[in-house]
């Protein structure tokens, strides 16, 4: 079922449904109206009647003290009831007067006033005295049934009727509702088709317009006029959907420019890249062999090297470094003070420290415990890393183990010091053994020329004794080949039976 | 020192008074020369005068600023008027001439015919039998013109007829009317006269004395009614005062209710009613006082009077006398009761 065979069908009882419920309220809302009307029309024209024929009149009596004149009354009653007369009223409209006691006084037509005053009497002397509960109605005394309006005027004890058959007002009634049925079901009849063709003509069609234009634009297809040329909403989105074909096929256009284009550029960047990738890869390949030599390099040197940041943790160490802290691998992130030397803050020398803040080259040697226990020593040079603003982000630690210098260096203090003493000693015994000589000859020469009882022989002999004393202690001296010592009052001296080779002439 | 200062007052004076000259030299190109021309001292003139002079005034054309008002009084005297204008245009043509009621305005519009001083005329009744003007209601296309002061004479008749109809035994309904020669009497009587042979229902029995100057003319004309009462005696059912100055007189009212037992069933004036006239139609003099002034002070500010037509009053001032209706057994119609409003006398 396509759409507007639904519309159509759903429009028709919302149609019928509409135009019966309205057509009932107006039914309802005429009817009413009419018989309002027909007491607004009695009481406005007995109301104006009432005002400019009798109570204007008789207020120009009062006001000029005529009331009680029975001429001008008489002649101004007469007035009013010839005006009666003059009034357009409706065809079975009647206005008339009754007085107080419910007599006749006159009336527009030409009726039985006993008729009149059996009818509407009693109703006009309960007006009078103020007993009638409504001043319009309807009376049903008559065979036909009235509808009236009265008024009572006490100046003149007077009671108008405004009184018409009600039958006109039933009969309009029937004819209203009659009438109202009648173009009811026309404009159902009318509104439906209305409404259907509208719906077709200005909705429908153009819709259905629109949805093969979008499919077509949806598939590509080139479209230059959309047949909707209303000037609504659905005419200006088919101009929106004009305008927007005609720039899809515009930005395809483009778009095939635009894509042919790139396409040559990515193949020139494709090209471009590769060769980038290539001279990259072999860049790579360089740097990386330069690593590994740099690294082959930097492991080679038997010295440690140690990069460290500026919180002193280790970044990088080469072999040696790892080599001489094997037991604490890995070096790496750790810090050096607590790597290296077990300490839990920085040594107090630390040429790290002093680097990082000075930003220039530090140096320190530092004790060391060998790995076989013995102490030793190493030489710390730092060198600062600068940024290209010259800050301090990181120290080149170069640490060089120079026990075996140091030994060295010590060994040869001491066998410089040994070749003094030495040379000293063979001095001393080369000047002593001269003036010896002497005193051992004279001492042998005094000997033999005294008795062995002389008392001077045996001082000579001691003074031999001496003498060749001497001599074995000179000759110890010219043997000294090492350098020892022994303690000698408060301090020391060297231990020459120690320190010669034993190969003491005597 | 004395002398040095008076002689300084002196001085000071005379700047002054130098400086009040030079205001007042410039201020009088802005002031008008009007002429107002009054027949005579009656009321109804007096009151037309009053009327206009004060909407004048509210109109910004005061007296001792802008506008140089000169009253002639012509007493009823043709003569008197014709030389108290003459010897007034004289010292120069005036912006504009006013005259009030027929004497005068003929007086002017004999000097002042076809120059180009504007002449304006009101409490006229009879403008076209008086030569003033040709029509009414149409430009006059001269330097003339005015208001009519009268009644449609028809109106006037209908009314009195719906009265005097209920009691009058004969008919035709017949009405005296005593009146002088001055032209506006003569002009009403001619007119009433038309209309009743129109109608056939009333008739106008008419009796003429001579017109005399008021006010010194007054008792000589007055003597002449008498005689015009005894004349019609019998002959007629009621009175119609004649418009004019005798008619406007209190001495003509008070001669007919006093010499006559022929009631007055209208007066000339609201004062003949208060005196005993049934009734009394006229134009409202007040209203017709403010009128001429706002069509002097179009003219003065340069509107041409024969661009204005000469049209009848729109107000008008009815008076009932109820005593007189009730003593004639006569029934107000309520629509006229309500017309005489506070008129109503008794």
């Amino acid at each position: 079922m396509k759409i507007q065979t639904k519309i159509g069908l759903g429009l028709l009882p919302l149609v019928l449904l509409s135009i019966t419920v309205l057509g009932s309220w107006s039914i309802r809302i005429t009817t009413n109206g009419i018989e309002k009307s027909a007491f607004q029309h009695m009481n406005t024209l007995l109301d104006s009647y009432v005002d400019d024929k009798i109570r204007d009149p008789h207020r120009l009596l009062v006001r000029n003290l005529l009331d009680n004149e029975e001429s001008f009354i008489t002649d101004y009653q007469r007035l009013a009831a010839k005006s009666a007369e003059e009034l357009e009223l409706t065809k079975t409209g009647h206005i008339f007067v009754l007085n107080a006691d419910g007599k006749f006084v006159f009336g527009n037509k030409k009726i039985d006033p006993r008729l009149i005053e059996s009818v509407w009497g009693k109703h006009s002397v309960s007006i009078a005295d103020g007993t009638a509960a409504k001043l319009t109605g309807h009376h049903h005394a008559l065979n036909t049934g009235a509808v009236y309006a009265a008024r009572y005027f006490e100046p003149w004890e007077w009671v108008i009727f405004y009184a018409t058959a009600d039958d006109g007002i039933l009969a309009a009634k029937q004819a209203i509702r009659n009438v109202t049925i009648l173009i009811a079901v026309f404009c159902a009849a009318t509104s439906w088709l209305l409404i259907f063709f509208v719906i077709r003509n200005f909705l429908i069609r153009p819709v259905g317009i629109l949805q093969n234009a979008a499919s077509k634009i949806a598939k590509g297809e080139t479209i230059t006029n959309i047949d909707v040329n209303s000037q609504d909403e659905l005419g200006e989105l088919t101009r929106n959907m004009e305008f927007m074909a005609k720039a899809i096929q515009e930005h395809q256009a483009e778009q095939k420019v635009w894509q042919e284009k790139l396409e040559t550029k990515v193949k020139e960047q494709t090209k471009h890249l590769t060769k980038e990738i290539d001279e990259r890869k072999q860049v790579d390949k360089a740097l990386h062999e330069s690593e590994r030599f740099l690294s082959a390099v930097f492991d080679s040197i038997q010295d440690g090297i140690s990069v460290l940041d500026n919180e002193m943790k280790v970044v990088r160490v080469n072999q040696a470094m790892r080599d001489w802290y094997a037991y604490a691998l890995p070096l790496e992130g750790k810090r050096c003070y607590e790597v290296y030397h077990g300490r839990e803050k920085a040594c107090d020398v630390c040429p790290v420290l002093r680097s990082t803040q000075t930003g220039k080259i530090e140096m320190n040697e530092v004790p060391l415990i060998q790995q076989d226990g013995t102490p030793g020593t190493l030489e710390l040079f730092a060198f600062p890393m600068l940024d290209d603003s010259t800050q301090v982000v990181g120290v080149v630690e170069y640490v060089r183990n120079i026990t075996k210098r140091k030994h060295g260096e010590v060994a040869l203090r001491e066998s410089e010091r040994m070749k003094g003493v030495l040379e000293m000693a063979g001095a001393v015994c080369h000047e002593l053994n001269q003036p010896l000589m002497a005193i051992a000859g004279y001492s042998d020469l005094m000997s033999m020329k005294l008795s062995k009882d002389d008392p001077l022989l045996e001082k000579i002999t001691r003074i031999t004794e001496q003498s060749d004393r001497l001599k074995k202690i000179t000759q110890k001296l010219m043997n000294i080949t090492r350098y020892e010592t022994k303690d000698y009052l408060k301090g020391k001296i060297i231990d020459i039976e120690k320190s010669s080779n034993g190969s003491i002439i005597n | 020192m004395k002398c040095k200062k008076i002689q300084t007052m002196t001085l000071q004076l005379f700047l002054i008074i130098m400086i009040t000259g030079l205001t007042s030299l410039a201020a009088a190109g802005d002031v008008k020369k009007v002429i107002l021309i009054e027949t005579m001292p009656v009321p109804s003139v007096l009151t037309h005068s009053r009327w206009f002079q004060f909407q004048l005034k509210q109109m910004g054309f005061e007296r001792s600023k802008n506008l140089k008002l000169t009253i002639l009084e012509a007493n009823g005297d043709r003569q008197l008027a014709e030389k108290l204008l003459k010897t007034e245009l004289a010292g120069g043509n005036p912006d504009l001439v006013v005259t009030i009621a027929t004497l005068a305005s003929q007086t002017a519009v004999k000097l002042l015919k076809d120059t180009d001083v504007p002449i304006l005329f009101f409490q006229v009744s009879d403008p076209v039998g008086a030569g003033l003007v040709k029509q009414i209601n149409a430009p006059t296309e001269t330097n003339i013109t005015g208001k009519v002061f009268t009644v449609n004479r028809d109106a006037k008749i209908e009314m009195l007829f719906q009265l005097v109809n209920q009691i009058a035994a004969h008919r035709p309904v017949r009405f005296g009317y005593i009146h002088s020669t001055y032209p506006s009497s003569l002009g009403d009587i001619r007119e009433l006269k038309s209309v009743a042979k129109r109608r056939g229902d009333v008739h106008f029995v008419s009796y003429e004395i001579e017109y005399r100057n008021v006010p010194e003319g007054l008792p000589a004309m007055i003597d002449d009614t008498k005689k015009g009462i005894k004349a019609l005696e019998g002959k007629v059912d009621f009175w119609v005062e004649p418009s004019g100055p005798l008619g406007e007189s209190f001495e003509y009212t008070q001669t007919i209710l006093k010499n006559s037992t022929i009631p007055i069933a209208f007066g000339a004036k609201l004062e003949s009613v208060k005196r005993g006239a049934l009734m009394h139609v006229t134009p409202n003099m007040e209203a017709s006082g403010r009128e001429a002034a706002r069509l002097a002070g179009a003219i003065l500010r340069g509107k041409n009077p024969g661009t204005i037509p000469v049209t009848p009053p729109s107000n008008f001032d009815l008076g009932i006398n109820i005593t007189t209706a009730l003593k004639l057994k006569i029934v107000i119609h309520p629509d006229l009761l309500q017309l005489a409003g506070k008129n109503v006398y008794r």
